[in-house]
């Protein structure tokens, strides 16, 4: 472990390296990592921002199930980031509220 | 001997959905000792599993091109909204943020056209859209086949769930009885007057029983003789995750509709199917409203789908509802057959039925809502009358072991 | 959506152990399976592999539990098995079409035979504090570790019930995270007592006791009936408060204590997800022991609709080696009634699976007892504790509701938001029937649940509007 990143190191061959973008800032993460725990490593644990009350949310069940963890990716809001998993240069923004509706598809 | 747990009270109304909570309201702030009779809890049928539409024009309005009767109940029930949330200290999410109703068609066109220039020589606030001015009305819709329409601004939307829940806190706040999980068996009316209701859970002596069952209505007209002709009429429904508010208006014309809530949510639906009481909802629906609602609505692509429901509406051949109270027996009143608009006529229904049986200045007329005019030319009052259970020997039973 | 009646002999729905089993069984015997599953990988929850392109790093060991569930995945994946990953199942209609999406698209699979194995979720409690960033689930840190290789926090404190809370403190040491305490709601008195009926299942107790002896070397406190309070921090955990508890896991007020830590792993057992098996219409009965609503079965696992099967943690929350005895033996089940394993070898085969689920009851009676779910739990949340994640409801919201008349959740939820976010009321129906059940004096089974409906979960409106092969 140096610095932020949280990852246990020694505990498994990544795979690899790439970047994600994080609110606008290059963020480190490995092939195979949900956006989720590309976050935590990063000790980015607020991953949006509640609607009624401002109040921040991140990862909690880790399963899919909460619905916690929803980041808006390369402009689609309510993506469960723990579902995800990481692609170079994938945009991910911290969701404000329920987030904009996004681009119709 | 059994005792039995006997009360009494002024008026009984069976069922607590909106109809019931809303008569018990006002019946209560007539002076009148209420108790409310409902099996379930309040509100948990057709009145909790509606879209939440309050509309003055629609699709209605062009079986009724000259606003009649159901027009002013439902004025009277759109005014009662507009200060009940503040009265009760209850958010009832009630919203006047006008309609749009559209035609596709020719035909349709023209009764929409033959309603507005009704509902205009009546004097309700209605213009007339064509179709370029419908789009730019509702940014949301989307229809290259759309011909024009009327914009109401008078037409709203409403939580549905919580105007339930203010009539009950408000009725008894002003002293009217909940008896909830309890279930009616029997209602008394010997020598032609109704005098008491038997329920699970002990009877009440009461001068008055209003019939608020809903889509149960006929079960319990047929306590005391009376066939009604109200069934059930599923309609379903497919909501999906709140999303920032893109749909301005209440936009009428072609199913699935969808409206979004203040939350965020969108409601999308509805059915009307003749199922029984089949509550469930379909794999057939939910892909029809889905296919359905897209083309018009463009924007919903890329929304989750998170909940579904159905609901049992109470139909009547007309879709009108029969508010009335009955001659035999005495003392019942009919509150029944609100069809597809039941949030539109409740806060109505409440005032009618408060008239009728405290006899108060009449502000809404009962005569369009006569069960007689289902009877055909004789005029008789019942249908067909179902023999009921012979009342007086149980009745004097239990006068005697009352306390 | 479109399906062809009884065109699939055997839909099995979740891949983790219970599903895996059921598959590989029902396969071995010649029955063609479809297996259903929301991730993109086989293991569901215990089995959770490490993503493509992840491996084990040279002198590291895997979990035990990730070599076994490679194991059974390759099993499964060489077998007669149609896999549909990716894929939610959403619904379940005339007793056995089952509802499955993508993204893309919605499809309806008819099955001869059904098997539900979609396991369990930790026990969502709501305390002060429950939502802020850095307080997550055991289930959430276990995987965030075993499949990714990432800590949750440096300094972490682990609060909850259970053997699994021993696990995520070795993973977290493992890791080189600071593990301040482990706080176990039982009291775990007099373990001796237990001694004779663990006998038979020694390698538990050795595992037990190897865990136990790595937190004492690391010098990690285990503190036993103390609760997790609170945590603190406004945008993400900066601390946790813990006190003692009642034998029922209710706080003793003035015995707190604070801790620094920027995590706050939270494991209060599981309980069942039983959506889809409600929506199937299968009756369940209420069992306290087991984590609440659990499904009725006959002996071969089968619910009360004929041809649906439900094993595992989603009938009642007995763990993985349960799990896996109960996918076998709906296995052998389905292959019975598809009539591929009939006569002496079908009951020979299924008495073994009976004996060994027997067997392992005798653990799992002790495990329950060991650490008896205490009620009082539901008593941390205060009233402006939030209840309802999704829609930001707190509990006085609820408790106004159950003054109002509502007594059910149901009725709760109508006039509150809770339960109509997009969780779809799992982070919290159980603590609101708990709630209810204490504001009333009612019981909890009469609080209710959420009425089933579909989809059991959020599902694309494209793909609901697209027929799907």
């Amino acid at each position: 472990m140096s610095g932020d990143d949280l990852r246990m190191t020694g505990a498994a061959q990544r795979g690899p390296a790439l970047a994600i973008v994080v609110d606008g800032v290059p963020v480190t993460a490995y092939g195979g990592e949900s956006i989720a725990a590309a976050l935590m490593a990063a000790g980015q644990p607020v991953m949006r921002w509640t609607a009624h009350a401002g109040q921040p949310r991140g990862y909690f069940c880790g399963m899919g199930v909460c619905q916690d963890c929803l980041v808006t990716v390369d402009d689609h809001p309510n993506v469960r980031a723990c579902m995800t998993p990481v692609r170079e240069g994938l945009r991910v923004a911290t969701q404000q509220g329920l987030g904009d509706l996004g681009v119709s598809r | 001997m059994q005792t039995v747990k006997l009360e009494s009270s002024d008026v009984v109304v069976i069922g607590g959905g909106v109809i019931g909570c809303a008569i018990a309201y006002h019946l209560a702030g007539a002076g009148k000792r209420v108790t409310v009779v409902e099996r379930r809890g309040v509100g948990q049928e057709a009145s909790g599993a509606n879209v939440g539409l309050v509309t003055l024009f629609s699709g209605h309005s062009l079986e009724e091109p000259d606003p009649g009767p159901v027009y002013e109940l439902t004025r009277a029930s759109a005014d009662a909204y507009a200060t009940l949330g503040d009265e009760v200290g209850v958010d009832i999410e009630y919203e006047r943020c006008g309609g749009v109703v559209f035609a596709e068609t020719e035909d349709r066109l023209a009764s929409i056209r033959r309603a507005y220039e009704g509902y205009q020589r009546h004097g309700v606030p209605v213009s007339w859209l064509d179709a370029p001015a419908v789009r730019e009305c509702e940014p949301a819709f989307s229809s290259d086949r759309v011909l024009g329409g009327v914009f109401c601004p008078l037409n709203g939307q409403i939580n549905p769930l919580m105007l339930c829940r203010a009539y009950a806190l408000g009725a008894r706040r002003r002293g009217a009885r909940f008896v909830l999980g309890v279930a009616v068996q029997e209602i008394y009316h010997a020598n032609g007057r109704v005098s008491a209701v038997r329920t699970s859970d002990g009877a009440i002596r009461c001068e008055h029983v209003v019939n608020a069952a809903g889509a149960w209505a006929a079960e319990v007209g047929a306590m005391v003789g009376i066939d009604l002709p109200v069934v059930p009429a599923r309609g379903q429904i497919i909501l999906t995750e709140p999303v920032p508010r893109f749909i301005r208006h209440v936009v009428s014309g072609a199913e699935p509709s969808a409206r979004q809530t203040r939350r965020g949510n969108v409601i999308i639906g509805s059915t009307v199917e003749n199922a029984g009481f089949d509550k469930r909802v379909t794999t057939d629906t939910i892909a029809e409203f889905a296919a359905g609602v897209l083309p018009h609505f463009p924007r919903l692509r890329g929304l989750n789908v998170i909940r579904s429901w159905a609901g049992l509406r109470p139909a009547t051949p007309d879709h009108k509802p029969i508010i009335e109270l009955a001659d035999d027996p005495e003392g019942f009143c009919l509150a029944v057959g609100h069809s597809r608009r039941g949030i539109c006529y409740a806060g109505g229904t409440g005032q009618l039925v408060t008239d009728l049986i405290a006899g108060g200045a009449r502000s809404l007329s009962p005569e369009a809502f006569r069960l007689s005019r289902f009877a055909g030319a004789s005029g008789r009052w019942n249908a067909q009358p179902i023999a009921s259970a012979p009342a007086d020997r149980r009745e004097s039973t239990l006068m005697e072991d009352a306390e | 959506m479109s399906g062809v009646p009884g065109s699939d002999e055997c839909v099995v729905v979740g891949g983790g152990p219970a599903g895996l089993a059921a598959a590989r069984t029902a396969a071995r015997h010649g029955v063609h399976v479809t297996l259903v599953d929301e991730n993109a990988e086989l293991g569901g929850q215990y089995y959770r592999q490490m993503p493509a392109g992840f491996s084990a790093a040279p002198g590291s060991a895997l979990g035990r539990e990730t070599i076994e569930g490679r194991r059974l995945i390759e099993e499964v994946r060489g077998a007669d098995v149609e896999l549909r990953l990716e894929t939610v199942a959403w619904g379940i209609f005339d007793e056995r079409t089952v509802a499955v999406a993508t993204r893309e698209a919605s499809s309806l699979i008819s099955a001869r035979t059904l098997v539900l194995a979609p396991g369990a979720i930790d026990r969502p409690v709501p305390f002060p504090g429950w939502t802020t960033p850095g307080v997550l689930t055991a289930g959430g840190a276990q995987n965030l570790m075993k499949a990714y290789g990432v800590l949750p926090g440096r300094r972490v404190i682990i609060a909850g019930s259970g053997p699994l809370l021993f696990v995520v403190a070795h993973y977290l040491l493992q890791g080189g995270a600071k593990v301040v305490a482990i706080c176990e709601a039982s009291p775990m008195r007099q373990l001796w007592r237990y001694a004779p009926r663990m006998l038979p299942h020694l390698d538990f107790v050795q595992q037990g006791y190897r865990y136990r002896q790595e937190i004492k070397d690391a010098g990690v406190p285990f503190l036993t009936g103390h609760v997790i309070r609170r945590a603190l921090g406004a945008t993400q955990v900066t601390g946790a408060v813990i006190s003692r508890c009642d034998d029922d896991w209710s706080p003793i007020e003035g015995t707190e204590e604070s801790f620094d830590v920027d995590a706050i792993v939270v494991g209060y057992g599981f309980v069942s997800s039983v959506e889809l098996a409600r929506l199937a219409g299968c009756q369940h009965a209420w069992d306290a022991d087991l984590g609440g609503w659990t499904a009725v079965r006959n002996r071969d696992l089968e619910s009360t609709v004929p041809g649906v099967f439900i094993a595992g943690d989603g009938a009642g929350v007995a763990g993985s080696a349960v799990a896996l005895e109960e996918g076998h033996l709906a296995g052998l089940a389905v292959a019975g009634r598809a009539g591929r394993l009939t006569g002496r070898a079908y009951s020979r085969e299924i008495s073994r699976a009976r004996g060994r689920l027997l067997h392992l009851a005798g653990f799992r009676r002790v495990m329950d007892q060991l650490f008896r779910f205490g009620p009082g739990i539901y008593t941390l949340a205060d009233g402006e504790t939030t209840l309802c994640r999704c829609e930001e409801v707190p509990v006085m919201d609820a408790l106004q509701a159950t003054r109002e008349g509502a007594v059910e959740v149901n009725e709760v939820k109508a006039w509150t938001r809770i339960g109509m976010g997009r969780c779809q009321g799992r982070m919290c129906g159980p603590a609101l029937a708990h709630l209810i059940a204490r504001a009333t004096g009612h019981s909890v089974a009469d609080a209710g649940v959420f009425t089933p409906r579909p989809p059991v979960k959020p599902v694309a409106l494209e793909a609901l509007a697209r027929e799907g092969a």
